[in-house]
């Protein structure tokens, strides 16, 4: 039995078109004990009561239970309020203000220059989030060095982190410092892949700069644009690290994020059902946003 | 007289000869026990504190050396210890000794965790009587012991002494007292139109639950307490509210913002601030001409009253997880830890507050001493319920809206009253 059994998997392998199995298999037991088994065990998991710091009550089947508590806390909606309210402004400024990076670096003949400034401007992009929201609570103190050049400009001091709207202002500002660079590197990937050939002719047809602008070059962006408008609302909408080390979620909650608010209820509560229930959300929330964008995109297309 | 002198002669030499032998035996049984777990490994998720890094500076080396069993610690910052550990401990084996706040014991003891040390005090005779009163009832859950206490960090009320005196105003032993000097002394020292020093520089962070335990002294020390005897929420009785608003009135002479425990510490440093309430255990870097603008200026004195004088206090202790698969070998440096040599070894010169009052009484020690035992045998045992972390959420938001002016203090209290009376309902306190 064994022999045959051997000799079965040998001659398996033998073939050629199964080697490429075999060298994949590595990458996929990575795969399946990092994300697809994490994820199937949290979705198991948000359809029982689970309590960390009570393990002697045990872990019961509670059905739909820990969605509709989810749904039905007014701490979930302010928290969808808060993320939405954040998601929607920082989003905004990064594409725009990432796009006008974009044309500017394009602007430049110089690659040299452009290699050097860009290389600069993606630095906000590769820093630790924790680490950034550490160094700019430091900064926006009652006593930092940012109300220090305020108080110079006769416009501050300024109570950044103690008060519900100034503390938003203030995520906000850094979370559209931390992302602006990716929107501007992909803008600008796309701005450079652009076919001169059309500029030209429309410059033998004397079309003004602006009129290339609307006409030509937001147009041929339009894949570009989807992308890093998906790939930030994604990512915005999920934001954890700013409001954690800026506010903890304060003050007075008035900060807290939906993934802020998972990890509260995952790893301060202990609740490990209702986090994972609210983490479903969160996807959930992010999946239908994609659909909405992609529906509507489809329409403008037609 | 001759028989009768060869007959004590004979029993003196035998009973001198079985002292020998058993004596011996004795000293041999003890070097066995101590060297039995020779070439164990050890593990210990440590608080990040003086007294822990007193343990690895100097307990390590000399245990290490008379055991054989060596000792590998990782430390971890409150916050991240108080989100960490209960996560590690429930995992299961990474760690056989925890560092364990009075926060945690509660919930860690009665979930399974930690394993019950009384057999192993008992074994090798850990006097439990040199601790504070306090530092025992911390240890203790349900009857049974689950820590050794070993570093008693009372919340103490600093002060600088120049800034009092020049503005001509006594210590301030009450805390309507503590408010009207902190508004006098809340002052723009520089001419700047800005205020640079603040009166009373106040913790008012949610995470570990660092602005109930700023407010813990003043609701006791007006009456209040968290629960009646049948876990029913009192936070909303009239002493409780009262103390809220005696918060509420702090903050105003506060720099702006909820600041942690560190940036408390780092105004009084610095200078800016003139009188706060903090852990004792930070004041020594208020005399580290390193960290410190304001050496030999910053006393500490015993907490303000208003009905009574009250403190709150984090007596740490180190515990053995129950998956641990070497607790007795464990237990060694627990041993180690308890005893009074090494307590008063690091203790007096004030690397740590011990949790034992004997050192507080010893000759040669810190300006700080007499006023550190003060606090402590003032100190209320802190809350150790399993709810205590949603408690602590709750409640922290409240009064950090009743700080912002979202609410007043009798509302908030109420709201925070009615949503820790549903946490207990649902946890099954009420029949």
């Amino acid at each position: 039995m064994n022999a045959s059994f051997h000799s079965r998997i040998f001659d398996i392998l033998q073939k050629r078109e199964n080697i490429k199995y075999l060298f994949i298999l590595p990458t996929g037991i990575f795969l399946f004990l990092t994300i697809i088994y994490p994820l199937g065990y949290s979705f198991i998991l948000s359809f029982h009561s689970m309590n960390l710091a009570k393990p002697y009550l045990g872990t019961h089947f509670v059905g739909l239970g820990n969605y509709i508590e989810c749904l039905s806390s007014q701490r979930f909606f302010s928290s969808v309020k808060a993320t939405l309210n954040y998601t929607a402004i920082v989003v905004s400024v990064q594409f725009f203000l990432g796009l006008g990076l974009a044309l500017v670096l394009n602007s430049v003949k110089s690659p040299k220059v452009t290699r050097s400034v860009s290389t600069v401007l993606i630095l906000p992009f590769i820093l630790t989030p924790v680490a950034v929201g550490l160094i700019w609570r430091f900064l926006l103190q009652y006593n930092g060095i940012i109300n220090y050049f305020l108080s110079l400009l006769k416009l501050g001091p300024v109570e950044w982190l103690s008060e519900p709207l100034s503390a938003r202002v203030a995520i906000i500002t850094v979370g559209v410092w931390r992302g602006t660079p990716f929107a501007m590197l992909v803008l600008f990937a796309g701005l450079r892949s652009l076919p001169i050939q059309i500029y030209e002719a429309a410059a033998i047809d004397g079309v003004s700069k602006v009129q290339c602008f609307r006409y030509i070059t937001l147009p041929l962006l339009i894949p570009f644009i989807n992308f890093v408008i998906i790939m930030r609302v994604m990512f915005e909408l999920k934001i954890f690290a700013l409001p954690y080390a800026l506010t903890g979620g304060g003050p007075a909650r008035s900060n807290e994020m939906l993934s802020l608010l998972g990890y509260i209820i995952s790893f301060r509560l202990f609740d490990m059902g209702l986090g994972a229930a609210l983490s479903y959300l969160i996807f959930l929330i992010i999946l239908i946003f994609i659909l909405i964008y992609l529906k509507l995109l489809s329409k403008a297309e037609r | 007289m001759r028989r009768n002198l060869r007959k004590v002669g004979v029993i003196v030499t035998i009973t001198v000869f079985l002292l020998i032998l058993t004596g011996g035996s004795w000293c041999v049984a003890k070097e066995t026990l101590v060297k039995r777990f020779a070439g164990t490994e050890l593990n210990f998720f440590a608080l990040a504190q003086v007294a822990t890094e007193f343990v690895k500076d100097e307990i390590l080396p000399t245990f290490e050396k008379e055991t054989g069993i060596k000792v590998r610690m990782d430390f971890f910052a409150w916050k991240e210890a108080t989100e960490k550990h209960t996560i590690e401990i429930a995992a299961g084996e990474r760690y056989d000794i925890y560092s364990i706040s009075p926060s945690w014991i509660g919930v860690d003891a009665k979930a399974g965790y930690l394993e019950p040390l009384d057999d192993y005090i008992k074994k090798y005779a850990v006097d439990m009587d040199n601790y504070f009163p306090h530092a025992r009832a911390f240890a203790t859950v349900d009857g049974k012991v689950y820590g050794i206490p070993y570093h008693d960090n009372p919340v103490a009320f600093w002060y600088r002494k120049d800034l009092l005196k020049a503005a001509g105003m006594p210590v301030p032993d009450t805390w309507y007292e503590v408010l009207d000097t902190a508004k006098k002394l809340t002052k723009d020292t520089n001419g700047d139109g800005k205020i640079d020093q603040w009166g009373f520089v106040i913790r008012g962070e949610t995470a570990g639950g660092g602005i109930c335990w700023t407010w813990f002294p003043m609701l006791w020390s007006f009456g209040g307490d968290l629960f009646d005897e049948n876990w029913k929420p009192t936070i909303n009785s009239s002493e409780a509210i009262e103390s809220v608003k005696l918060y509420k009135d702090l903050f105003k002479y506060s720099p702006p913002g909820f600041l942690s425990m560190w940036e408390v510490s780092k105004a009084m440093t610095t200078g800016r601030g003139a009188m706060a309430t903090l852990m004792a255990g930070h004041v020594f870097a208020c005399d580290d001409p390193k960290q410190s603008q304001v050496v030999g200026l910053v006393n500490i004195a015993n907490m303000p009253r208003y009905r009574e004088r009250s403190s709150i206090t984090m007596t740490t202790m180190v515990g053995i997880a129950a998956t641990s698969r070497r607790k007795e070998a464990a237990f060694q440096l627990l041993r180690y830890i308890a005893d009074p040599i090494n307590v008063e070894r690091g203790g007096l010169p004030f690397k740590w507050c011990p949790a034992m009052p004997f050192v507080y009484d010893l000759p040669g020690g810190n300006r700080w001493m007499k006023d550190i035992k003060g606090c402590l045998e003032v100190a209320h045992p802190g809350p150790t319920f399993p709810e205590l972390y949603h408690w602590y959420d709750i409640v922290g938001n409240e009064l950090q809206r009743v700080v912002l002016g979202e609410k007043d203090a009798k509302t908030a209290m109420d709201d925070a009253a009615a949503e820790v009376y549903e946490v207990m309902k649902k946890a099954g306190y009420y029949k």
